[in-house]
């Protein structure tokens, strides 16, 4: 535990030999899979617990068409004339929710809130290995040294500072804290790639950056063309 | 022959986390191109029979699809948009709005997976592995191609048995065995990997020319099903304009 508690403080201040360490282990992909699950896990728990709690009371149609209400409130400027069409189409959500399902209410929305909970561990592993795919094809590009395992095992390190989200339910701390996990996030996330590629800063901050840049520069020049052409 | 199930799935984990050996392993065997089949079979048929039972729960956990249908229609008929096109088109537009509704709900629950079609996810348990030896060939073929004019080294079954093994992040599906868990992109992104891996171990390739003979075969592949649905699509709405009175 306290090696483990060592080697955390190390990844959040940035110490070279802990994302060394996890670049030279082994195990690394196996190690790097499990962080982001179990971080996803802790994150989304607040989310499963309030949906299961939530799946346990009778449906109050009445309510949720209140929450609703309320919700559309602000947007009814911003809606005009189609204001009468989003309210109906609301109508027809709780109508929907409603209906009762085959097997009894509350065991089926305890179903829905588990596969909901444990489908946030594969959205975390989607979304971290959709962009690494590009910031390794950029490091490599650019001389990188790093294997595939070491940067699936160093970057994943990104996901420690995530760990703050779990208080994202917070009105006002939980956007700051969003804030503060993601520039953290990224941070570690530099450091990863530049320890897995033997890179300096600057440049695995652009490796890292890539695939943004080159998407704004897609975008850029398809709407400049879409400007051409209209 | 027995097949050794313990060594199948630990070579299939092995391989998923992208170790090099059970790539080597394969490259090497016998009949490389046996046991990828055999590999690629029996996960088709894990995931098909997990995806069913996580189907039949869906299903037990969703209230009736005939009544979600009906409720849905009988609200969208209310709404202000549809009255003002029923006051100004008539009748005529009632009739096709009906039409393209009915056949929405008969496409897109097959088209999105959605739980309920009992029907469909048992025929899932031929079409799971049926559709995954199909990619599994079509892409090996195609990467093989590609790899051998990047000078790569490996024979065609050496390819095929190689390329089997990136059909191990089929097996995260297993979680779909709960219903409602969507494993989302990662198994499209890890398949990469796992190819990526199984072409730079069968041919030797260096990383920029696997990177290649990874990726040109899934490009060829997506513009073939590009051209194919932009040439089917006229085709299936003529089809569906005859069908109707």
């Amino acid at each position: 535990m306290k090696a483990f508690l060592a080697r955390l403080r190390g990844v959040l201040t940035l110490e070279t030999a802990a994302f060394e360490e996890m670049r030279d282990a082994r195990d690394g992909i196996r190690r790097a899979l499990l962080l982001i699950a179990v971080i996803s896990l802790i994150v989304a728990f607040p989310t499963f617990v309030g949906e299961f709690v939530q799946g346990w009371r009778p449906f109050d149609a009445a309510r949720a068409r209140a929450e609703a209400e309320a919700a559309l409130q602000p947007l009814s400027p911003a809606l005009g004339p189609m204001l009468d069409n989003v309210r109906a189409g609301l109508n027809i959500g709780l109508e929907v929710a409603a209906l009762p399902p085959r097997l009894p209410r509350p065991l089926a929305h305890t179903l829905q809130a588990l596969g909901r909970y444990l489908s946030s561990p594969f959205a975390w592993v989607g979304g971290w290995l959709s962009y690494l795919l590009w910031v390794m094809l950029a490091a490599k590009l650019m001389g990188g040294r790093g294997g595939i395992r070491q940067m699936l095992a160093t970057t994943s390190l990104y996901s420690i500072p995530q760990a703050l989200n779990v208080l994202g339910f917070v009105p006002f701390l939980g956007r700051a804290l969003w804030v503060v996990a993601f520039t953290w996030g990224l941070l570690v996330y530099v450091k990863a790639v530049a320890v897995a590629n033997d890179f300096d800063w600057s440049k695995a901050a652009l490796a890292t950056l890539a695939p943004l840049i080159v998407l704004a520069y897609g975008l850029v020049v398809v709407t400049g063309l879409a400007g051409l052409w209209g | 022959m027995k097949p050794d199930f313990r060594h199948l799935a630990t070579l299939l984990g092995r391989a998923l986390l992208l170790e090099p050996e059970p790539y080597n392993e394969l490259r090497e065997s016998p009949n490389p191109f046996v046991e990828g089949l055999f590999l690629v079979v029996a996960v088709g048929l894990v995931v098909a029979v997990a995806s069913l039972i996580g189907s039949i729960l869906a299903w037990a956990s969703l209230p009736n699809m005939a009544t979600v249908r009906q409720v849905v229609y009988e609200n969208l008929v209310r709404m202000p948009w549809y009255l003002q096109w029923e006051e100004q088109a008539g009748s005529r537009f009632v009739q096709e709005f009906k039409r393209w509704y009915d056949l929405g709900w008969q496409v897109s629950p097959i088209l999105l997976g959605a739980p309920g079609n009992l029907l469909f996810s048992l025929a899932n348990l031929v079409l799971t592995p049926l559709g995954l030896v199909l990619s599994w060939l079509v892409y090996g073929v195609l990467a093989h191609v590609v790899a051998r004019l990047l000078k790569g080294r490996a024979t065609l079954v050496q390819t095929l048995g190689c390329t089997a093994l990136a059909v191990a992040p089929q097996l995260l599906k297993i979680a779909t065995v709960l219903p409602f868990v969507n494993v989302g992109v990662v198994v499209g992104a890890w398949t990469l990997l796992c190819q990526y891996r199984g072409l730079r171990e069968a041919h030797a390739l260096p990383w920029g020319r696997a990177f290649l003979a990874t990726v040109l075969p899934v490009l060829v592949l997506w513009l073939l099903i590009i051209v194919g649905v932009a040439a089917a699509i006229p085709f299936g709405l003529t089809l569906v304009g005859r069908s109707q009175p």
